[in-house]
């Protein structure tokens, strides 16, 4: 559910329109909603990722996101524009059937795409504050979750959800709560538990806009509590629906120019 | 004016102690309550940045490097030695201590072999995976998870040494400023349960790192804290008893100590501020100086003869209300000029005593009369069996033999001490400066040997910083920058003294290999800048957040360097900056910092702090001794004896090898203002006697009766106060006690010997005592 989350602060923060709920929801079929809410059927996003160092320092990329939905699959293409010396290196995560993802990563410097193998879920995504596990979406059956509370947050009337996962090792986090916006089932704050139980990082989104008719979190902030970062994205514009092609996505595609 | 008014003062401050003694004691009872309260909340530090200077460049550097760089003295440092750490049990054991480790408390991350990640380029594929994912059982597959580990430079004498045999757990911990480092006391002492729990057989273990080392200080500390006060307390009821012999009478000067000393140790947290090993001999120094006003103020009292104990204690008051004040002041002043020290611990110490001496006097003149008048039987009655006593104890045909040896021999007496004074100048000009950490240890401990373990088998734990700065954010990525630290690095691993070096540089070298399907051509810094940006961006902060700042402008270099005395480290340090001047150069500045350039320069401290507190000592006590006797040639008196036992101090040191180091440092400067207290009493004393009579034998013989016992009795409180010091776990403490008590000896022999001969001898001119002398007799 977290994961559906992340995939929104990176990339579009699509949200169906689904009608707010008439009786009360539990834990589980709140995350069914936010996993199974339209978000389009694609979306080319541009962006903007600050990385606040814990002097306060930032550093800026821009990147272009493009999402693709392939059945129940996510296929996503993220290209780095600026700075200079990042400029044109790749990522492409297609999502496979078991819930896992294949990457590849191209760097110009080499001119060559390279499959990334290996379990490095823990690991920092392109050294921001969201690891390579935030990027995945999961599904919820991989998660035990619970309402705790309906609160008001930010502007934003909650849900809060406690979400464990079912195996302890299925995730680098102990549990997370969730916030989602009642109206939009747009995952709008999250704490992240690490495996001691603390509060590790926490995603807030600030601003939430309906974009061609779908919720979209048009900013997001991931907090790093232990290394005292924090990793802004900003979406400085977005299309759905506009009909990309699967050749995007496809490995050929991220060796082109 | 000033003096009647004084004089004024002094009889109501005497009288008040004495007639409303009651009031006095009620107050003090207050104070008490207040005292033990503030004592309890003590609090304890276990760092050792207090024993150097906060000031200097490379201090003020060196933390700025730990906060940037998320380094510091966090780690421990598990150490296991086997014939073969790769063996299915002994990993598996690796990967359950880890996981235990993990889940301690204040634990921040674990780096073993079973956490490391291992990069692997392939054609089509780069594989980012765990060294160990499931730990092999196969001997071919154990043989090939050797070869790759030890082979690593990222992870051979990290978390493997290159022969396989021995295998690193480090375990960083997360800093909680408020517990001042009791974070890592508790991981230490859970590493130490988990350890305790059962090793594989034929495995050695060894707990080592930065942060087991302070628990260990602090260890020591408690251990230092425990056995000295209590056995210096001990020891001087003792003394007291054989000098008093009575409960009732040794009781006073008992009690007046103890008060003195708890006030004066609730200043530790009146001012917030901690102990340390340093500060952990105030106690004890304290104690032993404190007692001895009260010594002298109850022994005067019991050789007064009366009934009347309001008019005995008031005349003794009176008497020794100036004498005590000028000893004490003397013994602020000798402490007082550590203050001026480079080094935060040995500041407080100065402060802190300074403060004792004055709180002792003013104790001595309140306290102890007020309680003397409350302690019932302790009157004239009891005054006069204790002086029948006194007149005819051993003491006292000690003292007259004393007195006689020194009218026959005077001359020799002071020629053997200036020869003496000669014969020990060849060692003080071979005294050794120390001011490493681990020489603090004794040899024999545990973390000692756990620590030389370490070197000798994984890696050196004294760390060596060599920054590179630039000017731009993404400098460092210039590849020509990289080279100069790749260049460094190569030069640094031919040095003997270091053990491993590590930049980013190691980290981008093994990425290009690894995008190169792992050629070893491609283990080089990468061509340009982009490559590097690349390259990183695969890489999480985690990994290099120790090497590089986050905006890639400053870099290090860091140097894992075997532990080394003081003067080893300064020529490494002048070989180190040599080959930086003159080979390595670039759009950067670079310096070299870190705790080993602190522990170096650690030798300027303790000797710029030696030289200045001996000399402001010097002044500070000599001066005022001037002042007091008002009498040049008193003065020159006072002084021989007391520079001659200082000088035998530093000779023995240099002869036997005893380093000057941040304890030993202050010994003078404690010590001058403590013996010049026995000189202060005796050429008092002598000054008045001769103004009786102007004979110099009767002066010395009369002040030899009156003051020679306080003084033995003094001094053996004061080698008891001194000499519990040797039970320390920390040598320079230990050196410390020794010496102190060595030159408590030195400077009675001095007092009782030297100066009566020096009197007898040259007759100087005492404040007042012309008018009765003719040709130096009455």
């Amino acid at each position: 559910m977290r994961y559906a989350l992340i995939v929104s602060a990176l990339a579009l923060f699509i949200a169906a329109g689904i009608k707010p709920a008439q009786k009360k929801l539990t834990g589980r079929q709140i995350a069914e909603k936010v996993y199974n809410r339209d978000d389009g059927a694609d979306s080319i996003a541009r962006m903007e990722m600050i990385l606040v160092d814990k002097k306060g320092r930032e550093t800026k990329r821009q990147l272009i996101m493009k999402l693709r939905d392939k059945g129940a699959l996510n296929h996503s293409f993220l290209e780095f524009t600026e700075p200079a010396d990042i400029a044109g290196t790749k990522f492409l995560t297609l999502e496979v059937e078991n819930g896992d993802a294949t990457q590849y990563l191209f760097l110009p410097a080499l001119g060559r795409a390279r499959r990334i193998v290996g379990g490095q879920k823990k690991q920092s995504f392109v050294n921001t504050d969201f690891s390579y596990e935030d990027m995945s979406r999961r599904k919820p059956d991989r998660d035990k979750q619970t309402l705790i509370k309906e609160e008001k947050w930010n502007g934003f009337n909650c849900y809060v959800i406690k979400v464990m996962p079912v195996k302890p090792d299925d995730s680098q986090y102990s549990k997370s709560e969730v916030w989602v916006d009642k109206q939009s089932f747009v995952v709008v704050k999250v704490d992240f538990y690490n495996k001691k139980g603390k509060k590790s990082k926490q995603l807030t989104v600030g601003k939430l806009e309906r974009q061609a008719g779908i919720w979209t979190a048009m900013t997001a902030t991931m907090k790093n509590f232990k290394r005292k970062t924090s990793t802004i994205l900003l979406v400085k514009g977005i299309k759905y629906n506009t009909g990309l092609e699967e050749k995007i996505f496809a490995l050929r595609n991220l060796e082109e120019k | 004016m000033s003096i009647d008014l004084f004089k004024n003062l002094c009889n109501k401050w005497i009288d008040f102690a004495l007639r409303r003694s009651r009031v006095v004691l009620f107050i003090y009872a207050l104070l008490i309550v207040g005292g033990l309260w503030s004592v309890a909340h003590i609090r304890l530090d276990y760092m050792t940045d207090s024993f150097f200077d906060p000031t200097t460049h490379n201090f003020i550097e060196t933390k700025k490097i730990e906060k940037e760089f998320n380094i510091g003295s966090g780690e421990a440092l598990v150490v296991l030695h086997a014939d073969d750490i790769f063996t299915e049990k002994n990993l598996r054991f690796i990967d359950k201590l880890t996981l235990q480790f993990e889940n301690m408390k204040y634990v921040e991350d674990v780096i073993s072999l079973t956490t490391v990640n291992d990069i692997l380029g392939e054609k089509d594929n780069f594989i980012v995976e765990k060294l160990i994912e499931e730990v092999p059982s196969g001997s071919d597959a154990l043989q090939d998870l050797r070869k790759k580990a030890t082979t690593n430079p990222l992870f051979a004498k990290n978390v493997i040494s290159p022969d396989g045999k021995t295998a690193g757990i480090i375990v960083q911990v997360s800093e909680v400023p408020e517990l001042l480092g009791g974070e890592k006391r508790i991981v230490v002492e859970n590493i130490e349960k988990i350890l305790a729990s059962g090793i594989p057989a034929g495995m050695e273990i060894h707990l080592s790192g930065g942060i087991p080392l302070s628990y260990y200080y602090s260890e020591f500390m408690a251990h230092d804290m425990s056995i000295f006060l209590p056995l210096a307390l001990v020891l001087m009821i003792a003394t007291l008893f054989i000098a008093f012999r009575k409960v009732k009478v040794m009781a006073a000067p008992a009690a007046g100590t103890s008060v003195s000393l708890l006030f004066t140790m609730s200043l530790f947290y009146l001012f917030d501020l901690p102990l340390n090993n340093v500060t952990v001999v105030v106690p004890p120094v304290i104690m032993g100086c404190i007692v001895g006003d009260s010594l002298h103020f109850v022994m005067h009292t019991l050789r007064k003869r009366g009934k009347d104990k309001t008019l005995l204690l008031a005349s003794s008051m009176r008497e020794l209300f100036i004498p005590c004040f000028m000893t004490s002041i003397t013994t602020f002043g000798g402490f007082i000029s550590l203050v001026s020290s480079d080094s935060p611990a040995v500041r407080q110490m100065g402060a802190i005593a300074g403060a004792g001496m004055l709180i002792g006097w003013f104790v001595t003149f309140t306290f102890l009369p007020a309680l003397m008048m409350q302690i019932k039987g302790l009157g004239g009655s009891l005054v006069d069996e204790m002086k029948v006593e006194d007149s005819d104890s051993g003491v006292n045909r000690l003292l007259s033999g004393i007195c006689d040896f020194i009218i026959r021999y005077s001359k020799i007496i002071v020629i053997a001490w200036l020869a003496l004074g000669c014969a020990v100048l060849p060692g003080i000009l071979n005294i050794k400066v120390e001011s490493s950490l681990l020489a603090q240890l004794d040899s024999n401990s545990q973390i000692y040997k756990s620590v030389v373990f370490t070197e000798k088998n994984l890696t050196g734990i004294q760390l060596l910083h060599f920054s590179f700065k630039t000017q731009s954010e993404n400098g460092i990525k210039n590849p020509a920058i990289l080279r100069q630290m790749e260049k460094l690095q190569r030069h640094l691993e031919t040095m003997p003294e270091v053990d491993k070096t590590m930049s980013v540089v190691d980290y981008l070298k093994q990425m290009n290999k690894s995008f190169h399907e792992e050629k070893n051509e491609f283990y080089v810094v990468p061509e340009t800048r982009e490559m590097v940006s690349q390259y990183t961006l695969l890489y999480g902060e985690d990994d290099l957040e120790k090497l590089v700042d986050s905006g890639w402008s400053w870099g290090l270099v860091t140097a894992r360097m075997k532990e080394r005395n003081s003067a080893e480290y300064i020529r490494i340090l002048a070989e180190m900056r040599g080959y930086v001047r003159d080979n390595i150069s670039g759009p950067f500045d670079i310096e070299i910092v870190g705790p080993t350039v602190t522990e170096a320069e650690g030798v300027t401290t303790v000797t710029n702090g030696q030289i200045r507190s001996l000399i402001q000592s010097f002044c500070i006590v000599f001066g005022l001794m001037f002042i007091m006797f008002r009498s040049f040639s008193a003065g020159f008196v006072s002084m021989m004896p007391n520079v001659i036992p200082l000088m035998i101090n530093f000779g023995i040191m240099g002869f036997f090898g005893i380093r000057l180091d941040t304890a030993t440092s202050i010994i003078s400067a404690v010590t001058l203002g403590i013996i010049v207290d026995h000189t202060i009493h005796y050429v008092h004393g002598f000054g008045k006697n001769l103004r009786k009579t102007g004979n110099y034998e009767f002066a010395m013989r009369e002040t030899m009766m009156e003051k020679g016992s306080a003084m033995i009795f003094t001094t053996a409180i004061l080698m008891c106060s001194f000499g519990v010091a040797i039970f320390s776990n920390f040598v320079p403490i230990f050196q410390f006690g020794l010496l102190c008590t060595g030159l408590m000896i030195t400077a009675m022999i001095g007092d009782m010997l030297v100066i009566p001969a020096l009197a007898i001898w040259f007759k100087p001119r005492f404040h007042g005592s012309d008018a009765k002398i003719v040709d130096g007799r009455k």
